[in-house]
């Protein structure tokens, strides 16, 4: 039950928040945040949504950044997979008897492109994209809603919405769209920022 | 020629066709062996969501999430989804002509939406070729035999209620297909699909059941097309 005490607070936090200005007003301020995270580690539920089935298809895992450019994108179910990102480029692994494998099922250079720009969301990072235009929907949560600039990439991609949280620099969930009712969810939670970040994690499939 | 007679000169055909030699039943039995080949495949109209685990004769793996939607035996979707959510492949089979609306390479030749149509017929839906026999195997286990005019023969054994073997083999006798429907059955889906197919192009499937959906007719798959 909403107590008169809780209302009364609620309401003054709203009117404070804009007075003190978000990290989400505009680009800079955005930039300027994520700048301050160095690193980040989160657990993620990604959803998959597709017209065919009445249910989506949920998936789990571990996230680790390391600024500038380095990710490590863990999944622990229902498929156990890993995907690296660092300046060599994009490996992806899949676990088999016990270890990963390097993964041959799809070509990597899409995904590459998707996950450099996810490096560049994770990293506040929104306006210097040469695959996507960006607009900034103030409010609270901010969204950065990021459009294919080009043809060939609109054909896979429709568009990417990036929900900013409420903590300065990082982001709640980026959705992407591959058509009207096809879509992919990321949400983040747990997230810890700037704890240090074992440099193996980025090195090797274990 | 009555039923019976019809089923004894089959099994006297099939005598020296591909697979497990079967031992002769009773016409009525027979008839009930069949039933319960049948059984072993899901009712349609069904969607089915697979982790998808392929293993190369080269070594070489991948794994994807595959969903099946199915409204007919001859006419059903799949579609391949990266463990990262990118829809890499998507193709409607209907009654033999298959049309890509995405492939991504490696996954965009016309062999490889043939072969995986082909296991995924082999092993999710009854086969439609003619049955040509049924009894039991040598270790007492209730097996169908049906074949193709071109002499393809398909074989499917009941090896428990749990448990399904499945062997497709070449005109020329050659085993070309062998896989293995396992675990508790949901919705009339085994819990897990093994496959493997011959050859130097060989080739390792390993389905573990993830979700299952049987539809009503009224959401067939021509109102969820077009796109992903």
């Amino acid at each position: 039950m909403v107590t008169a005490s809780t209302l009364v607070f609620g309401t003054f936090l709203a009117l404070l928040t804009p007075m003190l200005g978000g990290w989400s007003d505009d680009w800079s301020s955005i930039r300027e945040a994520a700048g301050r995270v160095n690193s980040l580690q989160a657990e993620f539920v990604q959803t998959k949504t597709l017209k065919v089935l009445k249910r989506p298809i949920v998936s789990k895992g571990h996230l680790y950044y390391q600024r500038p450019g380095k990710i490590r994108w863990e999944y622990t179910s229902p498929v156990k997979c890993l995907v690296i990102l660092d300046e060599k480029g994009l490996r992806r692994y899949v676990w088999r008897d016990g270890a990963f494998v390097p993964d041959a099922s799809v070509q990597t250079k899409p995904l590459q492109r998707v996950f450099q720009e996810m490096g560049m969301w994770l990293g506040g990072d929104f306006a210097g994209s040469r695959v996507f235009s960006s607009t900034l929907v103030r409010g609270q949560p901010a969204q950065v809603q990021l459009t294919p600039r080009d043809e060939h990439v609109r054909k896979y991609i429709t568009g990417v919405e990036v929900l900013l949280s409420s903590v300065p620099g990082v982001v709640d969930s980026i959705t992407i769209r591959e058509g009207p009712d096809t879509s992919t969810r990321i949400a983040f939670s747990a997230v810890q920022l700037n704890r240090p970040i074992p440099p193996n994690l980025f090195a090797e499939a274990q | 020629m009555n039923r019976a007679a019809a089923l004894l000169v089959v099994w006297q055909l099939a005598a020296c066709g591909s697979g497990l030699a079967l031992q002769p039943v009773e016409p009525k039995q027979a008839q009930e062996i069949a039933e319960r080949c049948a059984s072993i495949y899901p009712v349609l109209p069904w969607r089915a969501t697979h982790v998808v685990e392929v293993t190369l004769a080269t070594g070489q793996a991948g794994s994807f999430l595959g969903v099946v939607a199915a409204d007919a035996p001859h006419k059903f979707r799949v579609i391949l989804v990266s463990p990262e959510g990118f829809v890499v492949f998507d193709a409607t089979y209907d009654q033999g002509n298959i049309t890509a609306s995405r492939a991504l390479p490696p996954l965009d030749s016309e062999q490889f939406a043939r072969g995986m149509a082909g296991d995924i017929r082999l092993m999710l839906f009854a086969p439609t070729w003619p049955l040509v026999e049924a009894g039991h195997t040598e270790v007492g286990a209730e097996s169908c035999r049906f074949e193709r005019a071109d002499g393809q023969t398909m074989q499917v054994v009941l090896e428990s209620p749990e448990r399904a073997h499945l062997l497709l083999y070449a005109a020329n006798g050659a085993l070309d297909r062998d896989g293995v429907l396992r675990g508790p059955r949901k919705a009339g889906f085994f819990q897990e699909m093994l496959l493997v197919a011959q050859g130097p192009a060989g080739y390792s499937l390993a389905m573990r059941l993830m979700d299952s959906e049987v539809e009503d007719k009224s959401r067939a798959l021509s109102q969820t097309s077009p796109g992903p």
